[in-house]
């Protein structure tokens, strides 16, 4: 669900955006659901290409576009997580689709660690890594691009 | 706040990628470690056994193919003994990478740069020792047209391959991902340092040292009679005689890779000898370098006796031709040392076992021949006094002038740590230790550049007995009884290898550095313990003194050097009981788990009870040893009480005499502790208690008079107590497997990536060895029984602990461990399904 900026001072209703086929939420529910099938193609396919960062440049994107577009935070994140978790969790579990031994070999790498040979633990250790790496870079975007937009437009509530 | 806000998103996602980018301290590059494309996931893509495939490899002349089975034994066929060994090194650098990796930063001293300060000590250590420079050195010397050099050459050509296809694919093995280091480029130098790592950990021993240390404590006499230069047991050479003296085979010393080059010399020294020898006491250098030989893995020094060959011809087979079982005993762990293969190609056609690191096959047969080996463990250490003094810094004296120390300058990198500089001294006898104003050389045979891979190579070609001895005349370090049997039924073990003759003085003790107790040659390769087609038909090596007391030369004493003997006993009476073996036979007397010191004290000690008041546990304990069978089997009470009995018969006979002359353990525990793992004790005992059981031994300082019958029935009572303390109350439910377990760790030293410790059956002494700690991780590294059925026909099989995988989440990882334990063994070369086959094919 779209979630469009409120101002402070001057609230006015949002912009009706109309098209042949939907409300403008209904438009804006597509926008959401595009951007974040765009996010997790990119984080996927970036991943999939050895670019671990994907999920932290896409999440500054995220936070740079839906800050322009004035899109709630909540919505970036959202979007940003998901991606991140659906970008490093595919490349994972097609392993285990083709048979590579995924868990067996987290807990290879928790054991040379010195840790309890749990491979699961290392498995939500990498997503976690990805979410991290999402939320903070539309972190960053959104708390950047505030320095620039902020005297020209209210602050984002949610920010 | 918007600027704090900024600021504090900059700075938390910089610190964020920084972290996943580069690391930091001990924390790797987590966000290549985690990649899920790549990274240590790719373990997992690894661990899919080899699919068939045409793989395109630089520096191949020819095609080959490489046909694997099920588990994942390779035939390797090559139209040249080139291609074969550049595809021996492909196929270690495939399945044992990390391994190989691991072996050259130990061998090479740059382990602290994988793995963090708590290595330095074992790279301070063969940085000194010099691993390194003696591979250099025989690089060096080595003819770069010759057999040796083009396989070292090819070999690594195959392990570079390897390097390359990572490289371009970045799937690395999990490991390297990890620590984000990444193996260099494979020479032909760091085949040889490990080679010569073995080298030491067979031969390298602090035995002068520790004699010293006894000497200091309980005199020298006593120390000589209770840790004799020969044994007081009865034992069974494998060469009875008679015996030859040849003189002494010249060994330069300017061939030692790691001493000091004497030149011209200085000014004129005067020797002071009384300072330099062993009344002098033992000093601090000595005890630097026994503190270092302590903090050292144990599968860097030579720590337990080990390794079982025998065989036997003629009657004594089914076949009448000739039969060979060799179990070598190293310190287990997974990945083995040993990797599996058949090699052929047209001048080659081998299969056995290989060494990682190597080419060629170390233990195995060909059409005509096999052969496997054991340690001799002769001495190969000896240690030299320098004569120093204050007024010259830098120098010592040898040969009446002043030298100069020759000092080599290192840096090791140490990961998470600043970089550690480090200087070695060499003097003429090789790297020395210095602590307060004494200095310490060690000269180490395995400092002599030695072209074993010249003698692995001849040998995997050899057609017949006298070609083998001649091959192996190339074979200096480690020094090892090589056992042989070949397919028109001859059969033969012969040592090979420096056995060090010094010019005078006793080389077990401290020697002074002055020149009188230089090494002035080796014994000839002709009058080294041998012996071929004996008239018994039967032959058995298992570390064992290989010859008897009218040997004319010194090769050891029985302290820190050879067995016992037990293990032989047992094996020589199978043998010889048993007429017409089959392979069945010696693979049944490969699993024995016979003590056969028990079999000759436990009556004695049944005898010195029979009079004696016991108590109930006393009496169901003397039960169960009464019916007993001498076999440490897993389920057997009487194995606990008979182990448990022998430790306490040792610690009551000699801890009153430690205690009385402050024998200090500490120093050294593994050597100089009272227990069943000094060989020296353990012969004495046996003998005293058999032949001589008022020995004065029996009767320590401020106590009253005694004899073994008393010591026997102390010990006894000691060891009903102890177990019940431990076992509880009822001798019945004793089982040797609640003290004694097996345990294969990991190489990465990954608790959970190891196999065990699982309860066991076997003891040090017993033909399946158990060596080491009640929880054992030394034994049979590899078994194998070769049958000579025929002209160029063999039926062979062997199995190690391990799998041919060093990749944790691979099925070939462990895969024969369950035949290992339960003592089955697999086809060699393999005979089942190799449908799966590699194509290796010339890269343009």
């Amino acid at each position: 669900m779209t979630e469009v900026e409120t101002h402070e001072t001057a609230p006015a209703p949002p912009e009706a955006v109309t098209s042949s086929t939907g409300s403008a939420t209904g438009v804006g529910t597509r926008a959401t659901v595009a951007g974040l099938v765009a996010a997790v193609l990119i984080v996927t396919l970036a991943t999939v290409a050895h670019l671990w960062f994907a999920p932290f440049v896409v999440g500054v994107a995220l936070g740079a576009v839906t800050r322009l577009r004035a899109v709630r935070v909540r919505t970036a994140l959202l979007t940003a997580v998901a991606a991140a978790l659906v970008g490093w969790a595919v490349p994972l579990v097609w392993r285990a689709v083709v048979g590579e031994p995924v868990i067996a070999a987290a807990g290879a790498t928790v054991a040379v660690a010195g840790l309890p040979a749990l491979g699961w633990l290392l498995v939500v250790v990498a997503l976690l890594v990805a979410v991290i790496q999402g939320m903070l870079g539309v972190w960053l975007s959104r708390a950047l691009s505030g320095l620039f937009t902020g005297r020209r437009r209210p602050p984002d509530p949610a920010d | 706040m918007r600027y704090v806000n900024a600021l504090a998103a900059t700075v938390v996602s910089v610190l964020l990628m920084v972290v996943l980018t580069v690391g930091g301290g001990p924390v790797p590059a987590l966000g290549h470690v985690l990649d899920p494309a790549g990274g240590v996931w790719n373990w997992g893509r690894d661990a899919a056994t080899a699919g068939s495939q045409t793989v395109r490899l630089h520096g191949m002349r020819a095609p080959a193919t490489v046909s694997f089975d099920s588990a994942g034994v390779p035939t390797v066929r090559a139209r040249s003994d080139r291609d074969l060994y550049l595809a021996e090194g492909y196929l270690h650098a495939t399945f044992r990478l990390t391994q190989l990796d691991q072996y050259r930063r130990v061998a090479e001293g740059r382990l602290s740069e994988l793995a963090g300060p708590s290595t330095l000590e074992s790279d301070r250590f063969e940085l000194q020792i010099g691993l390194l420079r003696t591979a250099q050195a025989l690089w060096a010397d080595t003819q770069k047209d010759s057999p040796e050099a083009q396989a070292l050459i090819a070999y690594s050509e195959g392990v570079n391959d390897r390097l390359a296809e990572l490289r371009r694919s970045g799937d690395w093995p999990g490991v390297f991902t990890l620590t984000g280091l990444y193996p260099r480029d494979w020479t032909p130098v760091d085949s040889l340092a490990i080679q010569n790592l073995l080298s030491q950990q067979l031969t390298l021993t602090s035995a002068p040292l520790n004699y010293a240390w006894l000497v200091d404590a309980l005199g020298k006499e006593r120390t000589m009679q209770w840790f004799p230069v020969l044994p007081v047991n009865d034992q069974r050479p494998y060469d009875v005689g008679p015996y030859r003296n040849l003189g002494v085979s010249p060994l330069p010393a300017e061939r030692n890779a790691n001493a000091a080059v004497p030149g011209g010399g200085g000014e004129a020294c005067t020797v002071a000898p009384a300072s330099l020898d062993t009344a002098s006491g033992f000093g601090p250098a000595e005890r630097a370098i026994l503190t270092q030989f302590q903090r050292l893995p144990q599968t860097q020094t030579h720590t337990f006796s080990a390794s079982n060959s025998w065989v036997a011809n003629g009657p004594a087979v089914a076949g009448g031709r000739s039969m060979l079982a060799g179990d070598p005993h190293l310190q287990l762990s997974l990945p083995s040392y040993w990797y599996q293969l058949a090699l052929s190609a047209p001048e080659t056609e081998v299969t056995g076992a290989s060494l990682v690191g190597l080419p060629g096959v170390v233990i195995g047969h060909n059409a005509r021949i096999a052969w496997s080996m054991t340690d001799v463990q002769n001495q190969s250490t000896l240690f030299y006094r320098e004569q120093t003094s204050p007024d010259r810094p830098g120098q010592y004296c040898w040969q009446g002038k002043w030298r100069h120390v020759q000092t080599l300058h290192y840096t090791i990198p140490v990961r998470g740590g600043a970089d550690v500089p480090l200087t070695v001294d060499l003097t003429v006898h090789g790297p020395m230790v210095k602590a307060m104003e004494q200095t310490v050389a060690i000269s180490w045979m395995g400092d002599y550049p030695a072209h074993l891979m010249r003698a692995i190579l001849a040998v995997n070609k050899a057609g017949n007995y006298q070609q083998f001895r001649e091959a192996l005349s190339d074979w200096h370090s480690p020094t090892l009884n090589f056992t042989y049997a070949d397919d028109q039924g001859n059969i033969a073990i012969m040592a090979a290898g420096y056995f060090p003759i010094i010019k005078a003085g006793e080389p077990w003790l401290p020697l002074s550095g002055t020149g009188g107790s230089d090494i002035v040659g080796t014994i000839p390769y002709a009058a080294a313990p041998q012996v071929y087609n004996p008239p018994s038909h039967v032959a058995a090596s298992a570390n064992q003194r290989p010859v008897g007391p009218d040997y004319p030369y010194y090769i050891g004493t029985s302290l820190n050097a050879f067995d016992n003997g037990y293990r032989a006993d047992q094996i020589y009476a199978y043998l010889e009981s048993h007429p017409s073996m089959t392979a069945d036979d010696f693979r049944t007397l490969q699993m024995d788990v016979t003590d056969n010191l028990a079999t000759r004290i436990v009556p004695r000690l049944t005898k010195a009870l029979a009079d004696t008041p016991l108590d109930g546990a006393q009496r169901a304990a003397l039960d169960q040893l009464r019916s007993w069978d001498s076999r440490m089997t897993a389920t057997s009470p009487g194995a606990s009480i008979w182990w448990t009995f022998w430790s306490n018969y040792l610690s009551v006979v000699f801890q009153p005499w430690w205690d009385a002359t402050h024998v200090r353990v500490d120093v050294d525990p593994q050597v100089l502790s009272v227990s069943a793992g000094l060989p020296s004790l353990d012969e004495d005992l046996e003998a005293w208690t058999l032949r001589d059981p008022d020995n004065p031994a029996f009767s320590p300082p401020g106590r009253p008079h005694g004899d073994a019958a008393t010591a026997m029935r102390a010990a006894f009572a000691k060891t009903v107590s102890d177990l019940r303390k431990k076992l509880g109350d009822d001798p019945s439910t004793w089982q040797w497997s609640r003290l004694h377990t097996r345990e294969i760790p990991s190489l990465l030293g990954a608790a959970a990536l190891g196999y065990g410790p699982k309860p066991s059956e076997g003891d040090r002494w017993t033909v399946n060895a158990a060596e080491g700690d009640m929880n054992s991780s030394w034994g049979p590294s590899w078994r194998m029984v070769i049958d000579w059925t025929g002209t160029k026909t063999a039926t062979a099989t062997a199995v190690y602990p391990g799998g041919q995988s060093d990749n944790p989440t691979s099925p070939w990882y462990r895969n024969f461990i369950a035949d290992w334990w339960n003592g089955r063994q697999r086809p060699m070369p393999p005979t089942g399904d190799t449908s799966t086959r590699w194509t290796l094919t010339p890269a343009s």
